[in-house]
C-alpha cells in the first residue's frame, strides 16, 4: 500500500509541473519523418517520443533532425523512418526533484517523465517556466498591488490629511495593541492601507478615485488582504480564482494609477 | 448492524434515516445494487460515508472503497470520509494518479495501491483508465450524482459498466432525480430503491423535518439612478443578443445576469477577472480550473471566435465597469443591512444568508464586519475546510449573529435553529432552492416557520420571478 498522505509534500518535485491530465503524443518507429513533422507542426511540438509496445525507444526532435542533416547531407530525410533519426533524452519520474529536470534541460530540449506503467509526459523548458511562473506570480502581483495602493493613497491626501486619516482609522487599533502609531505609509501593513481607505470618515478623500462605492472598494481590498495572508504564510496552494482576483485587482489599480498620472500631466504639462 | 455500531454512528452525527440506509445495505446479500434517491438536503453523502465506515468495521480484512463523483464534490466526499475516521481516503486526480503509477510496479494496477479512492467522473471515463479502475477490485462502489439516461453518454456508460459488472459485489448509486423508466431499463435490476421525503423523516428525538408552511417575504429594493442605469444596460446588452444567438450565448448571458442580480461585487469581480484573463499569458492558463463557477463560460471573453466575445466584448466590459464605478451605494446590501441591524437589536437572533456565489458571500461577510454595530459573522463557502465549517456553524449556533453561506457549500449543514433566512440572490434552479431550504428545515430542527426574505428590484429580479421560484 502506498503512503497515502492527505497533506501535499512540502518539497518541489517533477509531479507538480503538470497540473492536469497529460496525454503525450507518440509515434511508431516506422513513422516517416515527413509524417512526424506534420504532427509536430500541427501541435507546435519540438519533439515526439517514438514508442512501440508501450515502451519509449527514443525521441524524434528538431535537434535530432538537425544532427542528421549535418551528418548525412546527401540523404533526403523526408521518407526515412523516425527510428533512424531519433535521439535519446534523459528520463525522470514524478517523484524526482525539480533540480534534476533543470539540470537535464540545460543540456537537452526536453526530459521524458516515465513510470513503470509507461511514459507520463514530456517536460520542456516551457512547462518548467509555466510552473515557476505560477509559483512566483502571486508574490509579484501582491507587490504591485501594495505599492500601487500606497502611491494612490499618497496622491489622494496631503501629508497633513494623511496624518488625520491615520489617526481616525488606526489610532484605536495601535493603542489596543500597545504599539506606536506609524506616521508614514511605508511603515504600515496592507491591512492598515485597507483600513485607512475604507474608514467611513476618510472615504471623502478616496471617493471617485478608487470608485464611488466604499462597499465595493473595501471588499476588493479585503479579499486581497486574505489572499496575501495565505500567500505569505504558505497556508495552501492558491486557487485559480485567487490568482485571477489578484491579477484583476492589480489591473484595476494599474488603471487608477494611469488615470491619476494622466490627469497630473494635463494639470502641469511642462 | 450491532447496537454498538448504531450508537457510534449516532455519536458521529449520522441521522436515523442514514443509519436505516446503512442497515438495509448490510442486511442484503451480495451482489447487491442500491439506489439512494432521497430528496436534496437529506445527507446522501453522509449516508454513503456511514456505509463505508460500517462495512470497514464489519469486515475483518481492510476493505476497498471506490467513490466516483462529479469533480466539484470530490473534496466534500474526502471531508465526509475523514470525518468518519476513514483517514486513508485519497482524492485521485490526474496528478495523483501519475504519482500512483510512479510508485507501483509495471505489473501492478495503480488503483490497487489505494484502499479508499475518491475520483471524478471526468477523470475515469476514458476507456483505458476505466479498464484499470474496474479491474482493481472494489468491495464497495458508490456513484454520486448519477444521471441515469439512455446509455448514450460517456458518463452513463461509465456508470452502467460498473452497475453491470458482476465483480462489483456492492454498489450504491445516489441522486435525488432518478427517472423511474430509466431505472427499469438498467441491465441489472436494483436490489432496493430507497427514496425518502424530508417531510416523512424524524430525528433521534422524534422531531419532524419540515414545517407545514414556508413563509416568504419580498423586500423591494429602491435602486439609485446609477444602479438603474447599470442594470438596464446589463439587461439590454445581454438579454437581446443572447436570445437570438443560440444556446451557448444564452448560457453565458444567464451566468452574467445571475451574477449581476446577485451582487454588484460578484458582477464586478466576474467582469474584471474576465478582462484580466483575456490578457493573461497562456503559461498561467494551463493551471487547474476546478472550483471556478464561471471559468469555462467566461474563459473565452476577448478571444475573437468565442461565443462569450460575441455576447460581450472587452470594450463593453469596460463600459459596464465604468457604470459600476459610478454607483455610490449598494442599495441591496443597504436593505439587507437594515434587516440584520433590526435582528441584532433583538438579542440572540440568528440570520443565515444564502447566495449561489462565493464572491457575493465574501462581500456580505465583509460588509457585516464594516457595520458600525458589531455583529458576529461567519462564512462558509466551497473553499472552507470541513473542520472550519463545523466550527463556524457551532459558533453561529451558540452566539447568534450572521452566517453567510453558498448554496453548494451548505450541503450537509444544519441551520434548523435560525430565526431568519435571507436569500440574497435567487437560487439558480429548483434544486438549489431545495438545497437551501433543506438546510433550514432539517431533521431535529424547530418546526416554527423560519422567516424567509427575498429581494426584488424592478429590473433584473421581478416579483413575478420570485413568486414562481418560491411559490408563495
Amino acid at each position: 500500500m502506498v503512503d497515502e498522505r492527505s497533506e501535499p509534500s512540502p518539497f518541489q518535485d517533477v509531479g507538480r509541473i503538470f497540473p492536469g491530465d497529460v496525454r503525450p503524443v507518440c509515434v511508431e518507429p516506422s513513422t516517416t519523418v515527413d509524417e512526424a513533422l506534420r504532427v509536430m507542426v500541427a501541435n507546435r511540438y519540438s519533439q515526439l517520443p517514438v514508442s512501440s509496445g508501450g515502451e519509449v525507444r527514443g525521441v524524434f526532435s528538431l535537434w535530432s533532425l538537425a544532427h542528421h542533416l549535418i551528418d548525412s547531407p546527401n540523404l533526403a530525410p523526408h521518407d526515412l523512418a523516425v527510428e533512424d533519426v531519433m535521439e535519446h533524452l534523459p528520463s525522470v519520474t514524478v517523484q524526482d526533484s525539480l533540480d534534476l529536470v533543470l539540470e537535464h534541460l540545460s543540456r537537452h530540449d526536453a526530459v521524458l517523465v516515465s513510470s513503470p506503467h509507461g511514459l507520463q509526459g514530456v517536460a520542456t523548458a516551457t512547462d518548467v517556466l509555466g510552473y515557476f511562473y505560477r509559483v512566483a506570480r502571486p508574490f509579484v502581483l501582491l507587490q504591485e498591488i501594495e505599492l500601487a495602493l500606497r502611491t494612490l493613497i499618497e496622491a489622494c491626501v496631503s501629508p497633513e490629511e494623511l496624518n488625520e486619516c491615520i489617526q481616525r482609522a488606526l489610532s484605536k487599533k495601535y493603542e489596543r495593541d500597545n504599539r506606536a502609531l506609524p506616521s508614514e505609509l511605508r511603515s504600515m501593513t496592507f491591512e492598515d492601507y485597507r483600513t485607512i481607505v475604507s474608514a467611513k470618515d476618510n472615504w471623502g478623500h478616496f471617493d471617485g478615485v478608487l470608485g464611488r462605492s466604499r462597499e465595493l472598494v473595501a471588499s476588493k481590498l479585503e479579499r486581497v488582504r486574505r489572499i496575501r495572508n495565505d500567500v505569505f504564510h504558505f497556508r495552501e496552494s492558491l486557487s485559480v480564482l485567487d490568482y485571477e482576483t489578484l491579477a484583476a485587482t492589480r489591473n484595476w489599480l494599474f488603471d487608477k494609477d494611469y488615470s491619476l498620472r494622466e490627469s497630473r500631466l494635463k494639470e502641469s504639462p511642462e | 448492524m450491532t447496537t454498538d455500531m448504531s450508537r457510534s454512528l449516532r455519536q458521529l452525527k449520522v441521522l436515523p434515516h442514514q443509519v436505516e440506509f446503512v442497515e438495509s445495505v448490510l442486511a442484503s446479500s451480495a451482489p447487491a445494487r442500491f439506489i439512494l434517491a432521497d430528496a436534496v438536503g437529506l445527507g446522501k453523502t453522509r449516508a454513503g460515508a456511514a456505509l463505508a465506515w460500517a462495512i470497514s468495521r464489519q469486515r475483518e480484512r481492510p476493505i476497498r472503497i471506490l467513490v466516483v463523483a462529479p469533480s466539484a464534490l470530490v473534496g466534500q466526499w474526502i471531508d465526509e470520509l475523514k470525518r468518519l475516521d476513514i483517514a486513508n481516503a485519497l482524492a485521485v486526480d490526474a496528478q495523483e494518479f501519475r504519482r500512483l503509477e510512479a510508485r507501483t510496479a509495471a505489473n501492478e494496477n495503480p488503483w490497487s495501491a489505494v484502499e479508499t479512492a475518491v475520483t471524478s467522473v471526468d477523470f475515469v471515463k476514458e476507456r483505458e483508465r476505466l479498464r484499470s479502475l474496474a479491474s482493481a477490485g472494489w468491495d464497495l462502489v458508490i456513484f454520486d450524482e448519477v444521471r441515469i439516461g439512455s446509455g448514450a453518454s460517456q458518463r452513463d456508460q461509465l456508470f452502467r459498466s460498473f452497475w453491470e459488472d458482476g465483480r462489483v459485489l456492492l454498489m450504491v448509486a445516489m441522486s435525488a432525480t432518478f427517472p423511474a423508466e430509466h431505472i427499469d431499463q438498467l441491465g441489472v435490476p436494483a436490489t432496493h430503491v430507497i427514496e425518502r421525503r424530508a417531510r416523512d423523516l424524524l430525528d433521534w428525538d422524534g422531531h419532524r423535518i419540515f414545517p407545514d408552511t414556508l413563509a416568504v417575504e419580498v423586500l423591494r429594493i429602491e435602486l439609485s439612478s446609477e444602479e438603474r442605469e447599470l442594470l438596464t444596460t446589463v439587461l439590454r446588452m445581454l438579454e437581446g443578443p443572447a436570445l437570438g444567438n443560440g444556446p451557448s450565448l444564452s448560457v453565458v448571458a444567464r451566468v452574467l445576469l445571475g451574477r449581476a442580480s446577485s451582487s454588484l461585487f460578484a458582477f464586478e469581480q466576474s467582469l474584471r477577472r474576465a478582462l484580466s484573463r483575456a490578457a493573461t499569458s497562456s503559461l498561467f492558463q494551463e493551471g487547474g480550473k476546478e472550483g471556478i463557477e464561471d471559468f469555462e463560460l467566461l474563459d473565452a471573453v476577448g478571444k475573437p471566435d468565442s461565443p462569450a466575445t460575441q455576447l460581450i466584448a472587452p470594450l463593453q466590459i469596460r463600459s459596464l465597469l465604468e457604470l459600476i464605478e459610478q454607483v455610490p451605494v449598494d442599495s441591496k446590501w443597504q436593505s439587507c443591512a437594515r434587516i440584520l441591524l433590526a435582528n441584532q437589536a433583538d438579542t440572540g437572533r440568528s440570520t443565515v444568508i444564502f447566495s449561489d456565489f462565493a464572491d457575493t458571500a465574501e462581500y456580505i461577510a465583509d460588509q457585516v464586519r464594516l457595520l458600525d454595530v458589531a455583529i458576529p459573522v461567519w462564512i462558509v463557502i466551497d473553499a472552507t475546510g470541513f473542520r472550519e465549517r463545523d466550527a463556524a456553524v457551532e459558533h453561529f449556533r451558540e452566539a447568534g449573529g450572521v452566517l453567510v453561506v453558498t448554496s453548494s457549500a451548505s450541503a450537509g449543514l444544519d441551520f434548523s435553529f435560525v430565526d431568519t433566512c435571507v436569500h440574497y440572490d435567487v437560487p439558480q434552479d429548483a434544486a438549489a432552492l431545495a438545497q437551501r431550504v433543506g438546510r433550514i428545515h432539517r431533521v431535529g430542527g424547530s418546526t416554527t416557520p423560519v422567516r424567509q426574505i427575498v429581494f426584488a428590484d424592478e429590473i433584473l429580479t421581478s416579483e413575478a420571478t420570485l413568486r414562481t421560484m418560491f411559490e408563495f
